[in-house]
Protein backbone atom coordinates (compact mmCIF):
# COMPACT_ATOMS: atom_id res chain seq x y z
CA UNK A 1 0.00 0.00 0.00
CA UNK A 2 2.75 2.19 1.08
CA UNK A 3 4.79 1.48 -2.47
CA UNK A 4 1.23 2.20 -4.11
CA UNK A 5 0.69 5.54 -2.53
CA UNK A 6 4.53 6.55 -3.51
CA UNK A 7 4.07 5.68 -6.66
CA UNK A 8 1.84 8.33 -7.13
CA UNK A 9 4.03 11.25 -5.41
CA UNK A 10 5.26 13.65 -8.16
CA UNK A 11 8.88 13.61 -7.39
CA UNK A 12 11.63 14.99 -8.86
CA UNK A 13 13.81 13.29 -11.52
CA UNK A 14 16.72 14.31 -9.44
CA UNK A 15 16.13 12.46 -6.83
CA UNK A 16 16.97 9.09 -8.68
CA UNK A 17 19.88 8.17 -7.93
CA UNK A 18 19.84 9.36 -4.10
CA UNK A 19 16.33 7.06 -4.37
CA UNK A 20 18.66 3.72 -6.02
CA UNK A 21 21.02 4.70 -3.01
CA UNK A 22 18.33 4.33 -0.28
CA UNK A 23 16.55 1.14 -2.34
CA UNK A 24 19.87 -0.38 -1.67
CA UNK A 25 19.94 0.07 1.49
CA UNK A 26 17.02 -0.38 2.69
CA UNK A 27 17.09 -3.77 0.70
CA UNK A 28 20.14 -4.95 2.78
CA UNK A 29 18.83 -3.65 6.15
CA UNK A 30 15.80 -5.77 5.41
CA UNK A 31 18.23 -8.95 4.67
CA UNK A 32 20.22 -7.91 7.74
CA UNK A 33 17.06 -8.09 10.08
CA UNK A 34 16.95 -11.87 9.53
CA UNK A 35 20.35 -12.15 11.53
CA UNK A 36 18.94 -10.04 14.44
CA UNK A 37 19.23 -12.60 17.25
CA UNK A 38 15.45 -13.37 18.29
CA UNK A 39 13.89 -12.19 15.35
CA UNK A 40 12.34 -8.72 14.76
CA UNK A 41 9.41 -7.56 16.83
CA UNK A 42 5.93 -6.48 15.22
CA UNK A 43 7.17 -2.91 15.39
CA UNK A 44 10.42 -2.84 13.75
CA UNK A 45 8.75 -5.41 11.02
CA UNK A 46 6.07 -3.04 10.14
CA UNK A 47 8.45 0.28 10.08
CA UNK A 48 11.03 -1.98 8.00
CA UNK A 49 7.74 -2.74 5.33
CA UNK A 50 7.00 0.94 5.33
CA UNK A 51 10.23 1.82 5.07
CA UNK A 52 10.46 -0.84 1.60
CA UNK A 53 6.82 0.48 0.57
CA UNK A 54 8.35 4.33 0.14
CA UNK A 55 11.88 3.48 -1.78
CA UNK A 56 10.14 0.86 -3.86
CA UNK A 57 6.88 3.06 -4.92
CA UNK A 58 9.66 5.65 -5.09
CA UNK A 59 12.32 4.04 -7.67
CA UNK A 60 8.94 3.30 -9.91
CA UNK A 61 7.70 6.77 -9.46
CA UNK A 62 10.88 8.03 -11.46
CA UNK A 63 12.39 5.08 -13.47
CA UNK A 64 9.50 2.36 -14.12
CA UNK A 65 5.89 2.25 -14.78
CA UNK A 66 2.64 1.89 -12.57
CA UNK A 67 2.74 -1.82 -13.98
CA UNK A 68 5.70 -2.63 -12.52
CA UNK A 69 3.61 -2.48 -9.15
CA UNK A 70 1.81 -6.08 -10.57
CA UNK A 71 5.03 -7.00 -11.75
CA UNK A 72 6.55 -6.38 -8.51
CA UNK A 73 3.62 -8.12 -6.43
CA UNK A 74 5.01 -11.51 -7.19
CA UNK A 75 7.86 -11.33 -5.53
CA UNK A 76 6.65 -10.38 -2.13
CA UNK A 77 5.27 -14.27 -2.21
CA UNK A 78 9.14 -15.08 -1.61
CA UNK A 79 7.76 -14.83 2.26
CA UNK A 80 5.87 -18.05 1.80
CA UNK A 81 8.69 -20.50 1.15
CA UNK A 82 11.11 -18.25 3.53
CA UNK A 83 8.19 -18.67 6.21
CA UNK A 84 7.94 -22.66 5.27
CA UNK A 85 11.71 -22.69 5.81
CA UNK A 86 11.70 -20.54 9.10
CA UNK A 87 8.76 -23.36 10.19
CA UNK A 88 11.37 -26.47 9.35
CA UNK A 89 13.93 -25.14 12.02
CA UNK A 90 16.18 -24.30 9.15
CA UNK A 91 16.72 -21.03 9.10
CA UNK A 92 20.14 -21.17 7.90
CA UNK A 93 19.07 -21.34 4.22
CA UNK A 94 17.28 -18.11 4.90
CA UNK A 95 20.44 -16.64 6.39
CA UNK A 96 22.30 -17.52 3.45
CA UNK A 97 19.95 -16.08 0.85
CA UNK A 98 20.16 -13.06 2.75
CA UNK A 99 23.62 -12.67 3.29
CA UNK A 100 24.10 -13.13 -0.86
CA UNK A 101 21.31 -10.16 -0.84
CA UNK A 102 23.44 -8.14 1.53
CA UNK A 103 26.39 -8.40 -0.44
CA UNK A 104 24.64 -7.44 -3.65
CA UNK A 105 22.96 -4.56 -1.96
CA UNK A 106 26.62 -2.98 -0.86
CA UNK A 107 28.06 -3.67 -3.81
CA UNK A 108 25.20 -2.25 -6.02
CA UNK A 109 25.29 0.98 -3.67
CA UNK A 110 28.82 1.66 -4.08
CA UNK A 111 28.98 1.11 -7.73
CA UNK A 112 27.74 4.24 -8.75
CA UNK A 113 30.41 6.24 -6.71
CA UNK A 114 33.24 4.48 -8.07
CA UNK A 115 34.85 5.97 -11.19
CA UNK A 116 35.83 1.82 -12.01
CA UNK A 117 33.82 -1.13 -11.39
CA UNK A 118 35.79 -3.60 -9.16
CA UNK A 119 37.03 -6.67 -11.42
CA UNK A 120 36.80 -4.60 -14.87
CA UNK A 121 39.31 -4.21 -16.76
CA UNK A 122 38.61 -1.83 -19.98
CA UNK A 123 39.03 -4.37 -23.33
CA UNK A 124 40.83 -3.20 -26.73
CA UNK A 125 43.18 -1.06 -25.24
CA UNK A 126 45.55 -1.80 -28.34
CA UNK B 1 27.95 -26.36 14.49
CA UNK B 2 29.94 -28.86 13.58
CA UNK B 3 32.71 -28.19 11.22
CA UNK B 4 32.21 -29.66 8.36
CA UNK B 5 28.73 -28.05 8.07
CA UNK B 6 30.31 -24.92 9.28
CA UNK B 7 33.10 -25.05 6.53
CA UNK B 8 30.07 -26.09 3.73
CA UNK B 9 28.29 -23.07 4.86
CA UNK B 10 31.42 -20.99 4.71
CA UNK B 11 31.90 -22.03 0.88
CA UNK B 12 28.31 -21.46 0.01
CA UNK B 13 28.83 -17.86 0.81
CA UNK B 14 31.64 -17.64 -1.09
CA UNK B 15 29.70 -18.66 -3.93
CA UNK B 16 26.87 -16.64 -3.24
CA UNK B 17 29.45 -13.75 -3.11
CA UNK B 18 31.03 -14.51 -6.68
CA UNK B 19 28.10 -14.80 -8.05
CA UNK B 20 26.48 -11.61 -6.86
CA UNK B 21 30.10 -9.85 -7.94
CA UNK B 22 30.44 -11.97 -11.02
CA UNK B 23 26.44 -10.45 -12.48
CA UNK B 24 27.22 -6.75 -11.00
CA UNK B 25 30.39 -6.79 -13.18
CA UNK B 26 28.74 -7.75 -16.36
CA UNK B 27 26.20 -5.33 -16.05
CA UNK B 28 28.56 -2.96 -15.52
CA UNK B 29 31.07 -3.91 -18.51
CA UNK B 30 29.49 -1.96 -21.76
CA UNK B 31 31.83 0.69 -22.61
CA UNK B 32 33.24 2.13 -25.79
CA UNK B 33 36.68 0.64 -26.96
CA UNK B 34 37.34 3.84 -29.97
CA UNK B 35 40.63 4.82 -31.00
CA UNK B 36 41.61 7.96 -32.47
CA UNK B 37 44.34 9.80 -33.15
CA UNK B 38 44.15 13.47 -30.84
CA UNK B 39 46.09 16.26 -32.56
CA UNK B 40 47.12 18.95 -29.93
CA UNK B 41 44.95 21.06 -31.91
CA UNK B 42 42.83 20.15 -35.55
CA UNK B 43 43.77 23.66 -37.18
CA UNK B 44 47.47 25.18 -37.14
CA UNK B 45 49.69 27.59 -38.34
CA UNK B 46 51.86 26.30 -40.98
CA UNK B 47 55.43 25.53 -39.96
CA UNK B 48 53.62 24.81 -36.66
CA UNK B 49 55.20 22.08 -34.73
CA UNK B 50 52.15 20.08 -33.18
CA UNK B 51 51.94 17.19 -30.99
CA UNK B 52 49.91 14.14 -30.92
CA UNK B 53 48.44 11.07 -29.02
CA UNK B 54 46.95 7.98 -29.70
CA UNK B 55 43.73 8.20 -27.44
CA UNK B 56 41.96 5.19 -26.42
CA UNK B 57 38.31 4.19 -24.61
CA UNK B 58 35.92 6.92 -23.21
CA UNK B 59 34.94 8.74 -20.26
CA UNK B 60 36.92 7.36 -17.32
CA UNK B 61 38.76 4.67 -19.26
CA UNK B 62 39.94 7.16 -21.95
CA UNK B 63 43.84 6.69 -21.70
CA UNK B 64 46.76 7.10 -24.14
CA UNK B 65 47.01 3.73 -26.08
CA UNK B 66 49.75 1.32 -25.27
CA UNK B 67 50.15 -0.02 -28.31
CA UNK B 68 53.67 -1.06 -29.72
CA UNK B 69 55.78 0.55 -32.70
CA UNK B 70 55.70 -2.43 -34.38
CA UNK B 71 51.89 -2.67 -34.76
CA UNK B 72 51.80 0.22 -36.63
CA UNK B 73 51.74 -0.26 -40.06
CA UNK B 74 50.69 3.28 -41.35
CA UNK B 75 51.27 6.68 -40.19
CA UNK B 76 51.35 9.55 -42.62
CA UNK B 77 49.71 12.12 -43.78
CA UNK B 78 47.93 12.88 -46.91
CA UNK B 79 48.41 16.46 -48.58
CA UNK B 80 46.11 19.13 -49.95
CA UNK B 81 48.31 18.19 -53.16
CA UNK B 82 47.69 14.46 -52.73
CA UNK B 83 51.04 14.21 -52.35
CA UNK B 84 51.59 11.63 -49.13
CA UNK B 85 54.07 12.77 -46.45
CA UNK B 86 55.57 9.48 -44.16
CA UNK B 87 55.26 10.90 -40.18
CA UNK B 88 56.25 7.40 -38.82
CA UNK B 89 59.88 8.59 -38.31
CA UNK B 90 57.56 11.43 -35.89
CA UNK B 91 56.71 8.67 -33.46
CA UNK B 92 57.59 8.45 -29.81
CA UNK B 93 55.34 6.55 -28.11
CA UNK B 94 54.62 6.45 -24.79
CA UNK B 95 56.61 10.02 -24.43
CA UNK B 96 55.79 12.33 -20.89
CA UNK B 97 53.00 14.30 -23.00
CA UNK B 98 52.97 12.87 -26.45
CA UNK B 99 52.77 9.86 -28.87
CA UNK B 100 54.03 12.12 -32.06
CA UNK B 101 54.31 15.35 -34.08
CA UNK B 102 54.01 16.74 -37.43
CA UNK B 103 54.64 20.02 -39.06
CA UNK B 104 53.08 21.00 -42.28
CA UNK B 105 54.73 23.60 -44.50
CA UNK B 106 51.87 24.30 -47.49
CA UNK B 107 48.25 25.78 -45.99
CA UNK B 108 44.99 23.35 -47.14
CA UNK B 109 43.58 20.64 -45.17
CA UNK B 110 45.69 17.35 -44.29
CA UNK B 111 44.50 14.25 -43.18
CA UNK B 112 46.38 12.25 -41.17
CA UNK B 113 45.92 8.65 -41.52
CA UNK B 114 46.93 5.91 -38.71
CA UNK B 115 46.50 1.86 -39.11
CA UNK B 116 48.01 -0.84 -37.15
CA UNK B 117 47.96 -4.71 -37.94
CA UNK B 118 44.87 -7.25 -37.61
CA UNK B 119 47.50 -8.83 -34.51
CA UNK B 120 45.75 -7.30 -31.52
CA UNK B 121 43.82 -9.87 -29.73
CA UNK B 122 40.97 -9.79 -27.22
CA UNK B 123 39.37 -13.05 -25.67
CA UNK B 124 36.71 -12.08 -23.03
CA UNK B 125 33.95 -14.18 -20.86
CA UNK B 126 30.46 -14.41 -22.95
CA UNK B 127 28.35 -12.01 -21.29
CA UNK B 128 31.06 -9.33 -22.08
CA UNK B 129 31.56 -10.33 -25.31
CA UNK B 130 27.79 -10.21 -26.08
CA UNK B 131 27.59 -6.86 -24.59
CA UNK B 132 30.30 -5.70 -26.61
CA UNK B 133 28.80 -6.52 -29.68
CA UNK B 134 25.56 -4.79 -28.84
CA UNK B 135 27.00 -1.98 -27.92
CA UNK B 136 28.92 -1.79 -30.95
CA UNK B 137 25.98 -2.63 -33.19
CA UNK B 138 27.86 -5.56 -34.11
CA UNK B 139 24.17 -7.64 -35.08
CA UNK B 140 25.88 -9.74 -37.62
CA UNK B 141 28.29 -11.04 -35.40
CA UNK B 142 25.50 -11.49 -32.68
CA UNK B 143 23.42 -13.45 -35.10
CA UNK B 144 26.14 -15.65 -35.71
CA UNK B 145 26.32 -16.80 -32.18
CA UNK B 146 22.78 -16.81 -32.11
CA UNK B 147 23.06 -18.79 -35.42
CA UNK B 148 25.34 -21.52 -33.94
CA UNK B 149 24.32 -21.32 -30.18
CA UNK B 150 27.89 -19.78 -29.21
CA UNK B 151 26.10 -16.76 -27.23
CA UNK B 152 27.12 -18.59 -24.00
CA UNK B 153 30.54 -19.00 -25.29
CA UNK B 154 33.43 -16.95 -25.14
CA UNK B 155 33.85 -14.83 -27.63
CA UNK B 156 37.36 -13.96 -28.82
CA UNK B 157 38.67 -11.61 -32.22
CA UNK B 158 41.45 -10.06 -33.62
CA UNK B 159 41.41 -6.33 -34.48
CA UNK B 160 43.09 -3.60 -36.10
CA UNK B 161 42.82 0.20 -35.50
CA UNK B 162 42.43 2.51 -38.69
CA UNK B 163 42.37 6.27 -37.78
CA UNK B 164 41.55 9.75 -39.57
CA UNK B 165 42.08 13.20 -38.47
CA UNK B 166 41.57 16.10 -40.34
CA UNK B 167 43.77 19.32 -39.56
CA UNK B 168 43.48 22.48 -40.89
CA UNK B 169 47.13 24.40 -41.62
CA UNK B 170 46.06 27.62 -42.31
CA UNK B 171 42.84 29.22 -43.19
CA UNK B 172 40.46 26.90 -45.14
CA UNK B 173 41.11 26.95 -49.06
CA UNK B 174 38.59 25.78 -51.03
CA UNK B 175 40.31 24.03 -53.89
CA UNK B 176 42.28 22.13 -51.45
CA UNK B 177 39.73 20.09 -49.57
CA UNK B 178 39.34 17.46 -51.88
CA UNK B 179 40.86 14.57 -49.92
CA UNK B 180 38.86 15.13 -47.15
CA UNK B 181 35.99 13.46 -48.65
CA UNK B 182 37.33 10.93 -50.88
CA UNK B 183 38.38 7.45 -49.80
CA UNK B 184 41.95 6.82 -49.01
CA UNK B 185 41.71 2.95 -49.50
CA UNK B 186 41.55 1.77 -45.77
CA UNK B 187 40.06 -0.92 -44.83
CA UNK B 188 37.61 0.31 -42.77
CA UNK B 189 36.64 3.92 -43.18
CA UNK B 190 34.36 7.00 -42.65
CA UNK B 191 34.60 8.83 -45.57
CA UNK B 192 32.69 12.63 -44.98
CA UNK B 193 30.67 13.69 -47.93
CA UNK B 194 30.90 17.46 -46.67
CA UNK B 195 33.84 19.29 -45.49
CA UNK B 196 33.52 20.19 -41.93
CA UNK B 197 35.75 23.13 -42.09
CA UNK B 198 34.43 24.57 -45.20
CA UNK B 199 32.54 27.89 -45.20
CA UNK B 200 30.07 28.46 -44.73
CA UNK B 201 29.80 25.53 -42.41
CA UNK B 202 26.85 23.21 -43.98
CA UNK B 203 24.03 22.32 -41.06
CA UNK B 204 24.59 18.76 -41.59
CA UNK B 205 27.52 16.16 -41.80
CA UNK B 206 26.95 13.47 -44.48
CA UNK B 207 29.28 10.42 -43.77
CA UNK B 208 29.84 7.07 -45.77
CA UNK B 209 31.20 4.01 -44.70
CA UNK B 210 33.86 1.99 -47.18
CA UNK B 211 34.28 -1.37 -45.90
CA UNK B 212 36.88 -3.21 -48.14
CA UNK B 213 36.60 -1.14 -50.91
CA UNK B 214 32.47 -1.16 -50.86
CA UNK B 215 29.95 0.93 -49.74
CA UNK B 216 28.83 -0.75 -45.83
CA UNK B 217 24.56 -0.79 -44.83
CA UNK B 218 24.14 -1.26 -41.16
CA UNK B 219 27.06 -0.02 -39.85
CA UNK B 220 26.42 1.34 -36.44
CA UNK B 221 28.39 5.47 -36.47
CA UNK B 222 28.57 6.93 -33.15
CA UNK B 223 29.59 10.79 -33.07
CA UNK B 224 31.49 11.99 -29.93
CA UNK B 225 32.20 15.51 -28.50
CA UNK B 226 35.60 14.40 -26.82
CA UNK B 227 35.34 17.38 -24.54
CA UNK B 228 32.85 15.54 -22.80
CA UNK B 229 32.99 11.91 -24.23
CA UNK B 230 31.48 9.50 -21.73
CA UNK B 231 28.36 8.93 -24.25
CA UNK B 232 28.13 9.64 -28.04
CA UNK B 233 25.96 12.46 -28.98
CA UNK B 234 24.25 10.97 -31.80
CA UNK B 235 24.66 7.29 -33.46
CA UNK B 236 23.13 5.84 -36.68
CA UNK B 237 23.54 3.21 -38.86
CA UNK B 238 24.43 3.28 -42.38
CA UNK B 239 21.43 3.30 -44.56
CA UNK B 240 22.21 0.80 -48.20
CA UNK B 241 24.01 3.45 -49.88
CA UNK B 242 26.69 3.48 -46.72
CA UNK B 243 25.52 6.59 -45.81
CA UNK B 244 24.11 8.09 -42.86
CA UNK B 245 24.23 12.29 -41.68
CA UNK B 246 24.74 13.94 -38.19
CA UNK B 247 24.03 17.27 -37.34
CA UNK B 248 27.56 19.24 -38.08
CA UNK B 249 29.02 20.27 -34.76
CA UNK B 250 29.83 24.26 -34.59
CA UNK B 251 32.71 24.25 -32.03
CA UNK B 252 34.96 21.79 -29.68
CA UNK B 253 36.54 18.22 -30.84
CA UNK B 254 34.60 15.61 -32.32
CA UNK B 255 34.63 11.90 -32.89
CA UNK B 256 33.16 9.58 -35.70
CA UNK B 257 33.77 6.13 -34.90
CA UNK B 258 32.42 2.57 -36.66
CA UNK B 259 33.05 -1.12 -35.67
CA UNK B 260 32.52 -3.82 -38.45
CA UNK B 261 33.78 -7.44 -38.17
CA UNK B 262 33.69 -10.87 -40.17
CA UNK B 263 33.94 -14.36 -38.63
CA UNK B 264 37.37 -15.56 -39.06
CA UNK B 265 38.11 -18.80 -40.96
CA UNK B 266 38.20 -21.89 -38.76
CA UNK B 267 42.05 -22.29 -39.04
CA UNK B 268 42.46 -19.01 -36.65
CA UNK B 269 42.81 -18.52 -33.38
CA UNK B 270 40.47 -16.40 -32.50
CA UNK B 271 36.53 -16.06 -33.73
CA UNK B 272 36.29 -12.96 -35.70
CA UNK B 273 38.33 -10.37 -37.28
CA UNK B 274 37.13 -6.93 -36.24
CA UNK B 275 38.19 -2.92 -37.19
CA UNK B 276 37.90 -0.30 -35.70
CA UNK B 277 38.25 2.85 -37.77
CA UNK B 278 37.59 6.73 -36.83
CA UNK B 279 37.60 9.99 -38.01
CA UNK B 280 38.41 13.05 -35.63
CA UNK B 281 38.45 16.46 -36.51
CA UNK B 282 37.94 20.05 -34.37
CA UNK B 283 37.26 23.48 -34.09
CA UNK B 284 39.70 26.52 -33.12
CA UNK B 285 38.42 28.57 -30.39
CA UNK B 286 40.20 30.80 -32.49
CA UNK B 287 41.75 31.19 -36.12
CA UNK B 288 45.43 30.36 -36.29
Amino acid sequence: MTAIAVTFAPLPAAWLEAVFLATWISVAANAASVHLPGGITSRGALALSLNTGIWCGAVIALSGSRLDLVKALPCVFILVPAAWIVRRHTPIIVKVVSSWLIAVAVLAATLQFLPVTPGYMPDHLE
Amino acid sequence: MPAPFRQRLIDLRRAALFAAMASLIAANSAAAHDFWVQPQAYWVKPQAETTVTLQVGHGPFRQRSPIPLHRITRFMAVAPDRGVIDLRANLHLGAKTEDGAFRFRAPGAYVIVFKTDDHAQSFLPAIRFNDYLNFEGLTLALEQRKRTHQMDADGSENYSRVAKSIVQVGPPVPASQSRITEPLGLPLEIVPEANPYSEPRPPTLPVCVIFEGRRLAGALIMLTNLEHDAAPVEMHRTDRAGRARFKMPTNGYWLLNVVWTKPQPMSRDTDFETTFSSLSFGFPSSRP
